[in-house]
């Protein structure tokens, strides 16, 4: 093991010293381990003498080798030398600053943009064992229309035993929740958390370990006391329960239902859907209560489990699938009603919303992984620049009399300071970074959390890439002044370096172009952005309407609902300060959900044509649609007279008369809702209601009165003055006094509930601008450099045009021109290349839209401002220039 | 720790520590690496790796002042060495920095900036 790492170490000298001396060295430190000699000092020893032996290769032989033993013996020689570079480094701030900035900008952007990667997508669930093993099962409509991927308790039980020796299926429906507990006399602020039912089968399935007590058993049937058990979340623990060591077997209310809590999850597991957090689990056995929903767990209609698993060992997804399509086929001929128009599917686990930013965060990856070698190549520009000025003083320097060993370490040691302090930022920076995305969120009072940990290896690996790029442009300019020969230096003019500008000026037309590349993403991003935002969503001004979802026992649903006590609560609640209206509905559009699917027949449409179709429904009162300000086309909206013993109405809105009652009058058609007949007394207008499709055309949808069904829980739509209410608090004592036993839960603002939908889209448009403005901002610096290097070189060429008469203006011109040349040549190749980027991501985002050339537009002329800017004002310095000064620098 | 005396403008001429110390250990006969190694530590009272030692052996080597003698008579068990000695250029070379060395180390004496015994020493 010494051995290996030792000849590993031996890699560091020049290989021609390692040919001649490696064997002997290696056969040395067997000799030092066989006398028992300390080999530590030979490690060392290879590390100090290493950069002496590339110097001396560098130097052309051994000239000065005899002389000196540098860097070996003088260390404090070093330590000086570093010193002196870190004066010299503080005399030009402008420099270090930019050097260090765009170094730290590099490492930190990319170490950061890796680290959401891993955290998002490569390894999204990092509490849960060999997650490529798990699977979820998708329940879809057989007609092609779109449905959520849910199954009903039976559809699970049937999936269960079907495939029992393939897989181990597991059950989970989410749940908002409403936690108290009597123990502590603070109350939370946020008794609201979200959780799911499970079936105990799901922490062992997952292969999660509790951090304190223990987790559903699999075997455990749930019944009695223990369908009153519930695991937390470790953040939930922390945030309410201080963490506490004896919470396990402490008593809590779940809306309003005693539990027992028996164990808390790790902190690294949050549920299985990316994003959103989970706080509490509970067994699927406790659902019926708290959902207010009696036959949840016998009924075969009411979808609301979602089903994931694990295969067996051995079994791929391919096979897995088709057993599970096989045994749907069984499977439906048993249970004809709900199974006849449903198809099952096996997928890779569902990780959610997360998972659609798979695309984004690669081109991401691609993006901040091409910055960071244009930030390696824009540092090395400027060290190019810094040391092809540097070759006079080091001529001086050499001329003096220094050593060039010293002349070298001076020009190293300032690239190792830059470096050092490059990387340091870059790992705050990359600090910030993880945060920041966090902080990207959409406002929303639903807990969605991105976690995305900072990866060491990845900050490693930037830092590695960074380091490596400054020392080895540092070695350039170094082995040069190294080798060079005083007088040639000084013969040579300052305008001798005409090689490395050019070649920097393709550098920084390169940079121009890639962040011309990510800028028109941005804006492509943003014209999305701005397009989804004003998608007409059928309901108008949700910025001032609350919602309040509400949990009220089932017992006390129906009893409730006898005596009016619903419209009592929406009369009283629309005679509060600061409230304009209140509705009642039992879905709320284009949030995570709610979503509720009814079978709907059209009387005149034949059995024929494939039965009832399943239709996204919904209960509303008759405050609904006004409040919600839903203009109603034809007929009425559901009104007073829809009582419950009046006949049954519905509301549909056009999309459902597009698809199912085209070319006859709509107003009193009548529909079959599950088994009852209801007659069409209004079209409503179009919406979007499936957070998920808010770029799609609207679905068919019906609006049901809230008086003539089952009521479920509802919630509470409030409309108030302004966005500076006060009124919450008024609002949920009003509904204290009218539902003792019920539970309010939020409120949230409707443009949060619905803003889910942005999200993906929000998160592309602010971090591909920011990076665009970053990458912009960086080639900026580096055509400000080159065109400033380029006016120093010239200083003496400029002088003589002012001499001889060049007005300013010519003169500014002129760099400008170059400046605009660059600029030029980085449009050229960017434009084809934001094409290529727009190109992919509209493969891999649906919705993606590139914007046309508006979105070329803004970005070609951010970079000609910029490019303006930056030579403009190198310009300016050389058209400040005075002649006698100028000649006088010679 | 030492304190190393900069050898840098002043005294361009002379070898360096190792360098000399180095010759001084081949001039009682051929050695190999590792023996150099151990002779140069027990004269300088430094601690020297392989490294240090091969480095200076190459450039007495490029000097002309030590050459390769062949490989020595191996030790019980251990393979044959590449063996090093110095030349009649090293040999002088050895001396007439020793001689001004100890010019040095008078005149510091004669100032009493050492006490005369300290030979060998800083």
């Amino acid at each position: 093991m010494t051995g290996l790492l030792y000849r590993l170490l031996l890699l560091l000298y020049p290989p021609a010293f390692r040919r001649r001396y490696g064997r002997q060295m290696l056969e040395d430190l067997r000799e030092m381990r066989q006398r028992g000699d300390s080999v530590g000092w030979a490690f060392l020893d290879v590390l100090r003498t290493a950069p002496r032996e590339w110097l001396d290769v560098a130097g052309g032989g051994s000239r000065q080798g005899l002389r000196s033993d540098w860097p070996v013996e003088h260390l404090g020689e070093v330590l000086r030398e570093l010193r002196r570079s870190l004066r010299g480094l503080t005399r030009t701030p402008g420099y270090t600053l930019v050097v260090v900035a765009t170094l730290g900008m590099g490492i930190g952007g990319t170490s950061a943009v890796f680290s959401w990667m891993e955290g998002l997508v490569l390894r999204p669930l990092p509490a849960v064992r060999n997650p490529s093993e798990l699977f979820s099962i998708d329940v879809w409509a057989r007609d092609g229309q779109d449905d959520a991927p849910v199954a009903s308790y039976r559809n699970l039980l049937g999936l269960r035993e079907g495939l029992a020796t393939q897989a181990r299926v597991v059950g989970f429906g989410y749940a908002r929740l409403h936690v108290t507990d009597q123990g502590t006399a603070t109350t939370d602020p946020s008794p609201d958390a979200w959780g799911a039912f499970v079936t105990s089968n799901y922490f062992s399935v997952l292969g999660v370990r509790p951090v304190l007590g223990r987790f559903f058993s699999p075997a455990e049937r749930m019944t009695g006391q223990s369908r009153r058990s519930a695991v937390i979340s470790d953040a939930l623990w922390t945030r309410r329960f201080a963490r506490d060591p004896r919470i396990v077997g402490r008593q809590v209310q779940i809306d309003g239902f005693d539990f027992q809590i028996i164990g808390v999850a790790p902190s690294d597991f949050v549920g299985t859907t990316i994003g959103l957090r989970l706080d509490v689990w509970l067994p699927v056995e406790a659902a019926p209560p708290l959902r207010g929903e009696a036959s949840l767990l016998d009924d075969g209609s009411t979808r609301w489990l979602r089903v994931f698993g694990r295969f067996a060992p051995g079994l791929s997804l391919l096979t897995l699938d088709q057993h599970v399509k096989a045994l749907w086929q069984r499977l439906r001929a048993d249970d004809p009603p709900d199974a006849r128009v449903l198809d099952a599917t096996a997928v890779p686990l569902d990780v959610g919303v997360a998972a659609r930013l798979k695309p984004l965060l690669s081109i991401l990856l691609g993006i901040t992984g091409f910055m960071l070698l244009a930030i390696c190549s824009n540092v090395a520009n400027l060290t190019l620049l810094r040391g092809a000025r540097r070759d006079h003083e080091v001529a001086v320097l050499l001329a003096l009399g220094a050593g060039r060993g010293r002349v070298a370490a001076r020009v190293l040691s300032e690239s190792a300071i830059l470096a050092g302090l490059g990387v340091c930022t870059g790992v705050a920076l990359a600090a910030l970074g993880v945060h920041l995305l966090p902080a990207l969120l959409p406002p929303s009072t639903i807990p969605i959390e991105l976690r995305a940990p900072m990866d060491p290896r990845v900050l490693l690996f930037s830092a590695g890439l960074g380091l490596a790029a400054c020392l080895a442009f540092a070695l350039a300019p170094s082995l040069r002044a190294a080798r060079a020969i005083p007088l040639d230096v000084l013969r040579v003019s300052r305008g001798g370096h005409r090689g490395s500008a050019i070649q920097s000026s393709s550098l920084i037309a390169t940079q121009l172009a890639l962040s011309l590349a990510t800028l028109v993403a941005a804006g492509s991003f943003f014209h999305v952005l701005d397009r989804l935002a004003r998608v007409n969503r059928g309901f108008g001004n949700p910025e001032t309407v609350l919602l309040f979802p509400a949990e009220i026992p089932d017992e006390d649903l129906h009893a409730a609902s006898a005596d009016g006590a619903f419209g009592r609560l929406i009369d009283n609640l629309g005679r509060l300060p600061e409230v304009r209206s209140a509705a009642l509905s039992s879905f709320v559009p284009l949030g995570l959900e709610g979503y509720q699917y009814r079978d709907v027949t059209v009387a005149g449409e034949g059995q024929g044509s494939g039965g009832p179709n399943r239709t996204l429904v919904s209960f509303v009162d008759d405050r609904y649609f006004d409040l919600m300000r839903i203009p109603i086309h034809e007929g009425r909206a559901i009104d007073l007279s829809d009582r419950a013993d009046a006949q049954v109405v519905a509301v549909v809105n056009e999309a459902f008369v597009q698809a199912h009652l085209q070319g006859l009058d709509p107003l009193g058609q009548e529909l079959t809702v599950e088994g009852r007949r209801a007659v069409v007394v209004g079209v409503a207008a179009n919406g979007k209601y499936r957070f998920d499709q808010l770029d799609e055309p609207s679905p068919p949808f019906v609006y049901l009165a809230w008086a003539q069904w089952a009521p479920t829980s509802p919630m509470i739509l409030v409309r108030v003055d302004s966005r500076s209410t006060t009124s919450a608090g008024a609002i949920r004592r009003t509904f204290a006094r009218i539902f003792p036993s019920g539970v309010l839960k939020g409120p949230m603002w409707l443009d949060d509930y619905t803003s889910v939908a942005l999200f993906p889209v929000r998160l592309g448009a602010s971090v591909l601008s920011a990076l665009g403005g970053l990458a912009m901002g960086l080639a900026a610096l580096g055509l400000y450099a080159i065109m400033a290097f380029r006016v120093a070189q010239r200083t003496r060429e400029v002088g003589v045009r002012i001499a001889i008469g060049a007005s300013r203006v010519r003169i500014i011109g002129m760099f400008i021109l170059q400046g605009v040349k660059t600029a030029a040549t980085g449009l050229l190749v960017g434009l084809p290349l934001g094409l290529g980027v727009q190109k992919v991501f509209k493969a891999m985002i649906p919705a993606f839209d590139p914007g046309g050339v508006v979105v070329y537009a803004w970005a070609v002329g951010f970079l000609l401002c910029v490019t303006l800017l930056a030579s403009g004002l190198a310009a300016r310095r050389a058209s400040r220039i005075l002649p006698a000064d100028a000649l006088r620098a010679e | 720790m030492k304190k190393h005396t900069n050898h840098g403008d002043g005294q361009q001429s002379s070898l360096s520590r190792y360098a000399l110390h180095v010759l001084l250990a081949l001039e009682r006969g051929p050695l190999h690496g590792y023996a150099i190694m151990k002779e140069v530590q027990v004269a300088s009272g430094a601690s020297v790796g392989p490294g240090a030692i091969y480095g200076a052996l190459q450039r007495l080597e490029a000097a002309g002042l030590v050459r390769e003698a062949g490989q020595g008579v191996p030790d019980r068990g251990s393979r044959p060495r590449q063996r090093y000695e110095i030349t009649q250029a090293g040999v002088e070379t050895l001396k007439a920095e020793a001689r001004s060395l100890a010019r040095l180390v008078r005149l510091a004496a004669q100032r009493h900036l050492i006490v005369d015994e300290g030979l060998g020493q800083e």
